[in-house]
Order: C-alpha cells, then sequence, then structure tokens
C-alpha cells in the first residue's frame, strides 16, 4: 500500500486518498468494518448461519441461499466478528479480526475463493465487477485463422504475432485483467507455444465447438440449466476487442483495485484491500461517482459502501459540469465517440475529456443502426428493445428466435446510442425474465 | 454568453412547474439546441458517446446545404422564403403535438422542412406548399406517432397530395429556366423564361440535354434537382460520416442500370443511361430520401431487396407510364413495404440463428 498518493483524473482534476500514516493503513487494513447486503436483485439470501457477536473462520457460512435448484453459502476471506444482524434489512455487519490476504497469498485465496463456490470467477471482459453468478463469462476463447488481420500471409510465426498482438491490448485494458484466455488454432499451425500466464494453446479440433472461424468468443457458464447444455458461447471478434479496448482505454480513469481478485504488483495504480469503506479512501466525493466495476456494467458505489472482493476495480468518474453552447456544431476534438461525425473519430490516440453525463437528451429511436455495427454478439440492438421494451411476453419468442440469449450484457448499444436509450437494460431484464420462466416451467414438470 | 445561460436557467422552473407550463416543449427544444444539458446518468453504462441526435440530424442539414444555396442562387430569394414557410409551419405542428403528447420536440422536422422545399418547383405557389406541409407533417408523421414511427417518408407524403390535388402546380410540363435571379421572385405564373426538365424533354422530342448540364447544373425541374453532383457531394459526405447507408444506394443504382439495360434490349428508343440516373430526381431521392432510416427496412438483407424494389420501381414507372418524375412513387411503395421486406429478411436469419443453437 502506498501513502499520499495523488491521481490525475480524465478531467484533469487531481484527486486526494485519504489515507495519510502508514500506522492509520495498517490499522485500517486489520480493523476495518464491513457491511454484507444480503439481497441483490437476482437473488436473496433465504437463512442467516450466524449469530451477533459470534466469531467466524474464513470460508465458513454465514448465510445461505437457493438460486433456483442449487444452494450456495456465502463466506469471508477472513477472520471476522460478527456485530450486528439486521433482519428486516437483510445486512451484517461486522469487524475485520485477522485478514489472511497478504500479497504472498493471493493464489492460494484466489483458489480456495474458487472452491467456495459463491465467489465465481469474475473475469469479465467488458464488466469490471459482476456481483450476479448468472451472468458472468469467466474465460475467453480466441480461435485464430489465416483470414484474420494481424497474422494473414506468414502461417509460421502467426500463432507468436497473434499472442503478441492480442496481449498487447490484453496488458493495457485494466478490464481485461485477469481474464483466463484460451488460444483456439486450427491444426495446420503445428508450433505450439507453451502456457503463459493466462494464456493457454488448445487445438480447434480437439476440444471446442468454433462456429466461425476466426472469431473470439467468451464462455459463459449458467448455474441453472435452462438447457441441458449448460455452456455457451459468445462469439466476439477482433474489431470488438479493439472497440472495447479504445472506448474504456483511450481516456485515462483511475482504477483502483481490490488485491486479493489477481496479483497486481505491476499493475500501477493503487491497491486496496476488500471490505474496505470507500469513504475511508477518498474524500471530497460530491463532483466525482464512485463507480463499483467497469464503466460500462459497473454499479454505483455509495459511500457507505465497502469494497467487495468480487469488484475488480473502483472507477472514478466526474459530474458533468460545464455546458457548452451549441455543441452539435462544434467538430468535437475532445469529445470521446464511435461515431465519425465527431472528429475525435480520426484521432484515436487523443484524449478526451469524459464525464458521467448523459451527453444529450433522451428521444425516440431513429433507427440509425450504430448499435448493430457496435454489438459484439452480432445481434441487433434495436430490434430486441422494440419487441421486449413492454415487457410483453408475447413477443419473448420471437426476441428468442432472434437470438436473445446471445446477449452478453456488454451494454454498449446504450453507449454508442444517439438517442440515449437503455437498450442494454431492457434486454437483459428480458433476458432474466424469459429464464426465471423457463425455470419455473421446468420445476411445474 | 453566460447571461443567456443565466436567463434559461431563471426562466426553467417557471417552465417545468410555474404558470408558463404550456411552453415546455418549446423552451426545451431551445434550451438544449442552445447548451449541452447537464443531466447525470443514473444507469450504467457510466460513459455515453458524444454523438446525439442533434448532432445526427445537423448532418443532414449540412449535406444539403450546398444544394439550396446553389438554388437560392438560380431561382431568386423564394426558395429561402418556403424554407422559413416550411420550418415554421412544420416546427409548430411539431411543439403542438408535443405539448398534447407532452413530450419533447424532436430534431427530425430540420431535416424533413429541408427536403419539402428540395422536392417541389420553385414555381409552386405559396399557398399550395403550405398544405403540403402541413398534410405531410400530420398525415406522414405525426398521426404514426411521431418521429421513429412514421411508415412513410412525411415530404413525399405531402408532395403526393398534393400532386394529385394540383398536379399543374406540383408538376408543371415546363420548369422556370434556372438562371442567376438571386434578388427576383420567382411568381407562380411562367412566362417566356421557361424550360422543359431534361426527362420531360427527352420524352417530348426525343433530344438528351448535354452532359454538363445534367451532371454539373443547372437543370430545370424541382429545386433539390438542380446539380447532381452537389447532390454526391452531400451524399458521399453522408456516407463517410456513416450516416447513410451505402447498402440501399448501391442495390438501388445497381438495379436501376440492370433493368435499364435488361428494357434497353427490347426498346431501342430508350433514353442513355446518364439521362436515367442524372436527368431527373433519381439521385436525390436515393441520396436522402430512400436511405431515411426510420422508413427503410431495419435488417441488412432487408435494406438490399428495398433498394432493388426501388430501382427498378423508377425505371420501370418511367418507362412504361406517363409518370415521368416516378422517384416518388417508387419510394413510397418501398416504405410500404419495407416491414414486409424485414419479415422476410429476419424469417431467413432465424433459420440460420436456430443451425447455431
Amino acid at each position: 500500500m502506498r501513502q499520499n498518493k495523488c491521481i490525475l483524473f480524465s478531467g484533469g482534476k487531481k484527486y486526494n486518498i485519504n489515507i495519510s500514516k502508514r500506522s492509520d493503513v495498517e490499522k485500517q487494513i486489520v480493523m476495518s468494518k464491513g457491511l454484507l447486503e444480503l439481497s441483490s436483485r437476482y437473488y436473496e439470501f433465504k437463512r442467516i448461519l450466524v449469530k451477533e457477536n459470534e466469531v467466524i473462520e474464513p470460508f465458513t457460512g454465514i448465510a445461505r441461499t437457493d438460486i433456483f435448484s442449487e444452494t450456495f453459502e456465502f463466506v469471508l476471506p477472513c477472520r471476522v466478528r460478527i456485530n450486528r444482524i439486521d433482519y428486516r434489512k437483510k445486512t451484517v455487519e461486522f469487524t475485520v479480526l485477522e485478514d489472511p490476504v497478504s500479497p504472498s497469498a493471493d493464489l492460494l485465496i484466489s483458489e480456495k475463493m474458487r472452491r467456495s463456490g459463491i465467489w465465481m470467477e469474475i473475469f469479465d471482459p467488458v464488466r469490471g465487477s459482476c456481483a450476479d453468478p448468472f451472468i458472468t463469462p469467466f474465460e475467453i476463447f480466441i480461435s485464430l485463422s489465416n483470414n484474420e488481420p494481424p497474422y494473414s500471409g506468414n502461417e509460421e510465426n502467426c500463432l507468436e504475432h497473434a499472442y503478441q498482438y492480442i496481449s498487447e491490448i490484453i496488458d493495457v485494458t485494466p478490464e481485461f485483467r485477469g481474464v483466463k484466455i484460451n488460444f483456439l488454432f486450427p491444426e495446420s499451425w503445428r508450433k505450439i507455444p507453451e502456457t503463459q500466464g493466462n494464456f493457454t494453446f488448445h487445438c480447434i479440433e480437439d476440444k471446442y465447438p468454433a462456429f466461425f472461424p476466426g472469431v473470439l468468443f467468451t464462455q459463459k457458464k449458467y448455474l441453472y440449466g435452462f438447457s441441458d447444455n449448460s455452456v455457451r458461447y459468445w462469439h466476439f471478434d477482433f474489431i470488438t476487442l479493439e472497440k472495447i479496448h479504445q472506448l474504456v482505454v483511450k481516456n485515462e480513469f483511475n482504477y483502483l483495485t481490490p488485491v486479493d481478485v489477481f496479483n497486481c504488483n505491476d499493475y500501477g495504480k493503487l491497491n486496496i484491500r476488500p471490505w474496505t469503506l470507500i469513504s475511508d479512501l477518498v474524500e471530497n466525493d460530491l463532483d466525482n461517482r464512485v463507480i463499483r466495476g467497469g464503466l460500462l456494467t459497473g454499479l454505483e458505489g455509495i459511500n457507505s459502501n465497502s469494497v467487495r472482493p468480487h469488484d475488480r476495480s473502483l472507477t472514478f468518474i466526474s459530474n458533468p459540469k460545464t455546458r457548452e453552447m451549441l455543441q452539435f456544431l462544434r467538430p468535437g476534438f475532445d469529445r470521446d465517440s464511435y461515431s465519425p461525425l465527431v472528429a475525435s473519430w480520426y484521432f484515436p490516440s487523443r484524449k478526451s475529456e469524459v464525464n458521467a453525463g448523459l451527453r444529450g437528451e433522451k428521444r425516440m429511436c431513429i433507427e440509425c443502426g450504430y448499435c448493430e455495427t457496435i454489438c459484439p454478439a452480432r445481434l441487433e440492438p434495436s430490434i430486441l428493445w422494440k419487441l421486449t421494451k413492454d415487457r410483453d411476453e408475447r413477443f419473448y419468442q420471437e426476441a428468442i428466435e432472434l437470438g436473445l440469449r446471445r446477449c452478453m450484457e456488454c451494454n454498449l448499444c446504450s453507449y454508442v446510442c444517439p438517442s440515449k436509450i437503455e437498450l442494454g437494460h431492457t434486454i437483459t431484464a428480458a433476458k432474466h425474465n424469459y429464464f426465471i420462466e423457463q425455470e419455473h416451467c421446468r420445476k411445474e414438470k | 454568453m453566460k447571461f443567456i445561460r443565466k436567463f434559461l436557467d431563471k426562466i426553467t422552473e417557471k417552465t417545468t412547474s410555474g404558470p408558463a407550463r404550456f411552453i415546455n416543449p418549446l423552451f426545451e427544444a431551445v434550451n438544449t439546441a442552445l447548451f449541452d444539458p447537464d443531466i447525470p446518468v443514473d444507469r450504467s453504462p457510466y460513459i455515453r458517446d458524444a454523438l446525439n441526435a442533434k448532432r445526427y440530424v445537423f448532418s443532414v442539414v449540412i449535406a444539403l446545404t450546398p444544394v439550396l444555396m446553389m438554388s437560392t442562387w438560380y431561382y431568386g430569394y423564394k426558395v429561402l422564403l418556403m424554407l422559413l414557410l416550411a420550418y415554421g409551419i412544420g416546427g409548430f405542428i411539431e411543439a403542438l403535438f408535443a405539448y398534447f403528447r407532452k413530450e419533447t420536440i424532436s430534431e427530425g422536422f430540420l431535416v424533413t422542412g429541408l427536403l419539402f422545399v428540395l422536392i417541389f418547383p420553385v414555381t409552386i405557389p405559396l399557398g399550395v406548399f403550405a398544405v403540403a406541409v402541413v398534410f405531410g407533417i400530420i398525415f406522414g408523421k405525426e398521426v404514426f406517432g411521431g418521429v421513429g414511427h412514421n411508415v412513410f417518408n412525411p415530404a413525399l407524403v405531402g408532395r403526393l397530395f398534393v400532386f394529385l390535388s394540383w398536379p399543374r402546380a406540383v408538376s408543371p410540363p415546363v420548369y422556370l429556366k434556372p438562371t442567376e435571379r438571386l434578388f427576383e421572385y420567382a411568381s407562380s405564373t411562367i412566362d417566356a423564361v421557361s424550360q422543359a426538365s431534361p426527362l420531360a424533354l427527352f420524352k417530348g422530342t426525343g433530344v438528351s440535354s448535354s452532359f454538363s448540364t445534367l451532371f454539373l447544373g443547372p437543370k430545370p425541374g424541382c429545386i433539390g434537382e438542380i446539380s447532381s453532383l452537389l447532390i454526391i457531394a452531400g451524399g458521399i459526405y453522408l456516407i463517410l460520416m456513416r450516416v447513410v447507408n451505402l447498402r440501399i444506394l448501391i442495390s438501388i443504382l445497381t438495379a436501376v442500370v440492370l433493368t435499364h439495360f435488361i428494357l434497353s434490349l427490347f426498346n431501342t428508343s430508350m433514353m442513355p443511361l446518364s439521362l436515367q440516373i442524372t436527368g431527373g430526381g433519381l439521385l436525390l431521392g436515393a441520396f436522402f430520401m430512400s436511405s431515411d432510416p426510420v422508413t427503410s427496412p431495419r435488417s441488412n438483407s432487408g435494406k438490399y431487396i428495398y433498394g432493388a424494389f426501388i430501382g427498378t420501381g423508377v425505371v420501370i414507372f418511367r418507362h412504361f407510364t406517363p409518370l415521368i418524375e416516378s422517384m416518388m412513387f417508387s419510394i413510397l411503395l418501398g416504405n410500404a413495404f419495407s416491414p414486409l421486406m424485414d419479415e422476410a429478411a429476419i424469417h431467413f436469419r432465424k433459420k440460420k440463428e436456430s443451425s447455431y443453437e
């Protein structure tokens, strides 16, 4: 942990971290208070297993829930004393007594967390964190072919080229960090490199059904079975990878990374422990927003919240302040955009000021087609949105036929929409409703 | 500029909840047009694209401005009067409907109003023009539920209505000859300085206009048909800016060329291809009307079918019917069939989709 760290903001603003003395830091690590919220949008904890003033060993169950047909216990990676349990709000307050999380023990902890079940592998390329175990992709599969841009022409060392190309992108994209990456390649490429870090190499013909040659896709595991095959594939191509990379990395945001998610000694920014209160980390929080997780799909953090172990990162982004006059007549060199109508599109390396503003007004859909061009799953989000916006279940079947289940909930469609429609949220909600219905139907049978 | 901002901030309270509530849609439109809104997002994603509806719509206006400037130079200041009229009436109706629906005013009428000016000859009486604007916006757009819901292109609906009611005013046998007359008012009666449009000239006498007239202009006809070059330039700008979909355009032009060659096999007195493409309103329609995203099909394969339909329709109408300016009819027919084309495209996609799962 470093002290007195100043971080430059995307808007050029300086931000002070509240921790001043080393002793404070250590005290904070050991005695950090935490608050467990035992319900979320998708699940609710049925039974609390602990009592007040009880001391709990690491990785013992605190609460239990049924997520559809499977039972999960919620655990903490440290020794804690339970202070107060509020049954009405479904919250548990606790104090960390002994923190087993140390930089050297990272691997061990992550292994334990993996085994304990509820800590899903929150390794998602787009969203930073995900509290929802249903919608968490944990691996990326990149299948390679001779047709892809970075390695056309030279068959001998094309795998190395591909590796370099992708690892460069992944190295500088915080959102991709810690993702388990599998390369799938054709059988004709004989030279197989060894496993390097997060990268592993497979032969396509052996194991994985690659639908399109030269496509990158994530694998996502559903905890409940809406079909017999619980493993699904999401398609992704290289252009998409670059798109996400450009959107997220072009503007330097501040990331605070919880320490135990992955080994981040070389990460450069400030690392923090889980269960630290956000208000302990930052001061002056009125002008800025704290986003737990990625900017595209994260949740807004309130200062009384604590950093959770499954939060990939904390991001700070400033609220909109200045109101530009006649902005639609300006070329917009300093406005980030995916569209060539804004001049910054032609200068991708140039930094642009980004804030948490809507940057436009909500309008009707004009079917401009930007969402279709950016969708990583190659869906048509505008059509899906029109089918699902009224929550009319009659149209769900049609949406399913158009590939609703393939939506990977990256929210890129909401990002690009010039009419500022919440496409991603509507489609995601419809998808979850559909799955819940399916589950009910299955139980009734 | 700070005093404007302060003034607007002062009125904001009164218009949102105070006595002047009825002008709120109008006030909101002015307020958001002048200044960037400072609404913070309340849901993920917490970053949003800088592109918004205003910039998107205004790019079409920018692309059409050269055409408008050239026609003002050749047809006189009546063109600008018509533009003012179209924007005034269109904005008023838009605001009226926005007030009753309790919605915000959409920017779409900026493009529609401009297109209204470009698809009429300059000799049209202003009264007839006003009727076209009122009818087009109410029955072409607002009846269906406003911007984003319309089935037909509102400008073309208005033109169709007055074309059937006052055919002589909308499509006269001879048009005003374009000469430099910036400060003259083009009256409705056509006197000595008149000229037939290239297509009518060919149909009547069999004489084709010179290439420079057809391509560079000025050529007689509707206001927006004055120069093919400027329309193509504006269209290319929109294609590069990804506002106009290239698929529809390619499909229309291919269909026109193919149909033309097939028909010319059976008919030796067919007009030349250059006249077919640049003679009438085909380019204006192809670049700015048929590619309107709301009324064209949503799916990509549907767009190809739609373009082919329009392109074939234009040539067939021109060849077999007395209607010379047939782009309007074939675009309106294409609009009517575009949901069907989407259905067909989606039907094929479903089969493909089901093979993945």
